[in-house]
């Protein structure tokens, strides 16, 4: 495969990581707290995607949009079962990545009892078709994977920037507290954005199927690469974690590409511990110094 | 003469290590079984996992998701000792243990001035990398074919004439609780002295810590590299038990598993990690015949609901029901709250003083 | 004796120059209080003495030594000891950890030599306790030792914090705003305590805003405000001081 074509690959891919990372990002920028279930949430929602073409026989289009919800109402469920009982009580910083640590592994085995470890694969018409551009060569299902993708980004940046509970949400982003004296409702925005953040993530479950096998474990693969886009981008940072996610994307294209799968998640890996060395709070933003 | 005092202290300190002991040496008589005898053998190591995890997470504060790939450098060092360079068992196990160490302090170095979030990520990409390692590396780990025949450790003449023959899954029982025992020992040493207050003042308050002296940079070293040091040790004593290894049995999960034993146990007290890591090794067990995935439920279950409603772990619910017992039977004020019932971990942010 | 010399100290945060060319000397044994409007930069002044920041420009001298730069571990073990304006606490440890952790700085044994045991380490963890339990009696906790110290009230958790610090022996000890939210009783106590201190010949560096108490415990007095050293001076000398009049009442005209 030509430099062209691996780049272009990456970059869809990559576009997937960013919907994903996004949603992490977000919730860690409003509340600075992690949720490790995030790609458990993909998972479930590409499940769903499955079940309602097998079973349903639903459209592909009407089964994105089914991924879509489920993870937006799982982002529900883990606000009030986890983060919001946690929070009421105070309780350290860490407490709730640990505790999603445990909704991870737990939603992860019961798919597994549920759907079994058998991988399972969406049945999309746009597989078969391709599109030529020149020397490069894209299938019908990437193109709409990545034009999705794409336009969920830029209605993000949309909804941050234009609208009133966009703005309110950065907001709170900036400055929790000082959002609260404004009279912004916070515990209403963190719900919002685990809707936003979680959707995101059933959006990605919902397009990952037919570009992907679906089985329980595609969370956890996914989760690992996503806290590296995240962090690679500066947490909290949306701007960084496009850059970053996209960048992701094409490393991996590049060394599965040239060299070997095995080794992208080295390279990424590696760049993310040499960030985290050089520069914690990630490509783009402030270093601050620690208040006493 | 011991004065009561002392024998009081002599009693807590030296009663659960002779309990301990009598408990594995009676169980290879007590549970012939093979499949229980594999279970005791992994549980021991967990207990030894757990305690020098929570040496990190527990005492330190620091949240380090990635704390079975140090068992997976242990366990891979010693193997391709032991099997292509052909190394005695015992100079591969300290090599493995050292080696570990040096990973563990490499990686502190690197990702410890980090706090909260950023060294949970760094510890968890720590462990992808390791993992990645061992499945790439193949001219030194066979990647995933593993590495087969892995020599016991050599028997050991007991005196009488006989040995403590390591084709016995019973002396893997003695060694492994041995070992255990003796982590058990010098992990309580370095907790109860002021090694372990320093970890607890990095714990509580970094920036106070620092104003007292205490270098805590340092100290996060030494927490990481104790920790990695006898994870590695454990990681030997596994693949001498196994035979054989695959970078499979050091995946993502092996860590979480860890964390889970911690903070089920309860985190920042002694025997919190050994309640946890026999508790979840144990009971999973048990189910595992209506089913593998029931096993990792329980785990997940159990580590969202302690953190949920019993933030002290099966200690602190031990403690709960111990002091209700007591006062409603004596009618006693409640006691004091311990000192280092960990509460967990460390604030990430500081708080502003203005 | 001078036991510490600030030589034109400025700190600056991004834009914000919390401190701006300051100079002075605490003299050994004394009580020097520094004051000041809020936000006039006392606090960012501890920080930076105590080696929590490094200032952006100036000198520190302590005992005669350049320690500009220094971090506050190697100034606590030069005897910079301090106490924080919001409370700081190890809160899950007992009152009795948090002053045995602060004693064990000043220990003649070094923590890993624990690990090994043997006659002359139980001395000095006995003789650790029993320093430590000295402090929490100077301030008046002797008989809590054993409860969680986030159980405390809020005074009692300030003076906590002063037999913590005091607990590293050190030679300079810096206190910020000790009577914030204590009581009248509470303030009279800690004016007493404070005096004990002094008599022991530790310096002292207080920052406070109660201006009856600065005036009865202060010897020497230096006013900030936005960051600048405005005056300097015994107590009756500031409290006649135009600068400081007009300092305080601008404050409080704009309040
Ligand atoms: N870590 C920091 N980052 C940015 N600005 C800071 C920091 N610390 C202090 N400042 C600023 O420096 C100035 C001086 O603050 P400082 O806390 O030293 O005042 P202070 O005299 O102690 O006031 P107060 O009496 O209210 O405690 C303030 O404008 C404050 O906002
Ligand atoms: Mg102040």
């Amino acid at each position: 495969m030509t430099l062209l074509q691996l780049v272009l690959n990456g970059l869809v891919q990559g576009s997937l990581y960013v919907i994903v990372a996004l949603g992490l990002t977000l919730i860690f920028g409003v509340l600075v707290k992690i949720n490790f279930a995030h790609a458990e949430f993909l998972m479930l929602a590409a499940f769903a995607g499955v079940v309602s073409i097998d079973t349903f026989n639903l459209s592909y289009g009407v089964s994105v949009l089914v991924a879509t919800l489920v993870g937006a109402s799982l982002g529900v469920a883990i606000e009030f079962g986890i983060f919001r009982p946690l929070r009421k009580r105070r309780t350290d910083e860490l407490r709730p990545l640990v505790a999603t640590v445990g909704v991870s592994i737990l939603l992860q085995n019961l798919a597994l009892l549920y759907f079994g470890p058998n991988p399972r694969q969406y049945q999309s018409p746009y597989m078969q078709k391709t599109i030529e551009l020149g020397e490069l060569y894209l299938s019908y299902q990437r193109a709409i994977v990545f034009v999705v993708a794409v336009a969920a980004i830029c209605a993000l940046f949309v909804f941050l920037r234009r609208t009133a509970p966009g703005r309110a949400m950065r907001a709170v982003s900036q400055d929790s507290d000082a959002a609260s004296l404004m009279g912004i409702n916070v515990s209403r925005i963190v719900l919002m954005t685990f809707v936003i953040g979680s959707a995101l993530a059933g959006l990605g479950g919902g397009l990952l199927g037919p570009m992907l096998v679906i089985e329980p474990t595609v969370g956890a693969n996914i989760i690992v690469l996503s806290f590296a886009i995240v962090v690679i981008g500066g947490f909290g940072n949306v701007n960084g974690t496009v850059i970053a996610g996209l960048l992701v994307g094409i490393i991996e294209s590049l060394v599965t590409g040239y060299l070997e799968a095995g080794l992208s998640s080295l390279a990424i890996f590696g760049v993310l511990l040499l960030t985290l060395a050089v520069r914690p709070t990630g490509l783009i933003a402030e270093r601050v110094e620690q208040n006493v | 003469m011991f004065s009561s005092l002392a024998r009081q202290q002599w009693v807590r300190s030296s009663l659960p290590v002779l309990v301990a002991a009598v408990v594995i040496m009676t169980a290879p008589s007590l549970v012939t079984g093979s499949f229980w005898q594999r279970v005791i053998i992994l549980a021991l190591f967990n207990v030894v996992l757990a305690m020098s995890l929570n040496l990190v997470i527990g005492y330190t504060g620091l949240l380090a998701l990635g704390h079975g790939a140090f068992l997976g450098i242990g366990a891979y060092t010693s193997a391709v000792l032991t099997t292509t360079y052909e190394w005695a068992f015992w100079a591969a196990f300290f090599v493995a243990g050292i080696t570990a160490a040096a990973c563990g302090l490499l990686l502190a170095v690197i990702t410890l001035r980090l706090r909260g979030h950023y060294l949970a990520i760094a510890t968890l990409g720590f462990a992808v990398i390791v993992y990645q390692v061992l499945m790439n590396w193949i001219d030194v780990t066979r990647g995933p074919l593993g590495i087969p025949g892995i020599p016991t450790p050599p028997n050991i003449p007991l005196g009488n004439g006989t040995e403590l023959d390591f084709g016995l899954p019973a002396a893997h029982i003695y060694l492994a609780g041995a070992f255990a025992i003796v982590c058990y020992v010098l992990i309580r040493r370095i907790v109860n002295s002021p090694m372990g207050d320093a970890l607890r003042a990095v714990r509580e308050d970094e920036i106070s810590a620092k104003s007292l002296g205490i270098r805590t940079f340092a100290w996060k070293c030494f927490a990481f590299t104790v920790a990695a040091f006898a994870a590695g040790l454990t990681g030997s004593l596994y693949a001498g038990y196994m035979g054989i290894l695959e970078p499979s049995a050091f995946v993502l999960t092996v860590s979480f598993t860890l964390l889970a034993m911690v903070i089920v146990g309860g985190a920042g007290t002694l025997v919190g990690p050994v309640i946890g890591a026999l508790v979840l090794t144990i009971v999973p067990e048990a189910l595992r015949e209506v089913g593998p995935e029931y096993r990792m439920i329980l785990y997940g279950l159990a580590l969202t609901l302690v953190v949920l409603f019993f933030p002290q772990g099966l200690v602190g619910i031990g403690a709960a029901l111990r002091s209700r017992f007591r006062s409603s039977s004596r009618s006693k004020p409640d006691e004091p709250p311990s000192d280092s019932t960990g509460t967990g971990f460390a604030k990430e942010v500081p708080v502003d003083a203005s | 004796m001078t036991l510490l010399e600030v030589t034109n100290v400025t700190k600056k945060f991004g834009g914000v120059t919390a401190i701006d060319e300051v100079s002075f000397r605490a003299e050994a044994g004394r009580v020097l209080a520094l004051i000041g409007p809020n936000g006039a930069g006392k606090s960012t002044m501890f920080n930076v003495i105590s080696g929590n920041y490094a200032p952006t420009s100036g000198t520190l001298r302590f005992d005669d030594r350049d320690v500009t730069g220094a971090n506050s571990v190697a100034m606590s073990r030069l005897g910079v000891s301090r106490t924080f304006q919001k409370i700081r606490l190890f809160k899950a440890l007992s009152v009795m950890d948090n002053v045995v952790i602060g004693a064990q700085s000043s220990a003649p044994v070094a923590p890993w030599r624990f690990f090994f045991g043997g006659g002359a380490v139980r001395a000095a963890a006995a003789e650790t306790r029993k320093h430590a339990l000295e402090m929490l009696d100077l301030v008046g906790l002797g008989d809590v030792g054993d409860v969680r110290a986030d159980t405390l009230s809020y005074g009692q958790q300030r003076m906590l914090e002063i037999a913590r610090a005091l607990a590293t022996k050190p030679r300079l000890l810096l206190i910020d705003e000790p009577a914030a939210g204590l009581n009248q009783a509470e303030a009279d106590g800690l004016v007493r305590r404070l005096r004990l201190i002094r008599d022991q010949g530790i310096t002292l560096m207080l920052v406070e805003h109660n201006m009856d108490l600065v005036m009865d415990i202060a010897e020497d007095i230096v006013v900030m405000n936005f960051g600048k050293k405005i005056a300097q001076g015994a107590p009756r000398e500031i409290q006649e001081n135009p600068d400081v009049i007009r300092a305080y009442l601008g404050e409080e005209a704009m309040a």
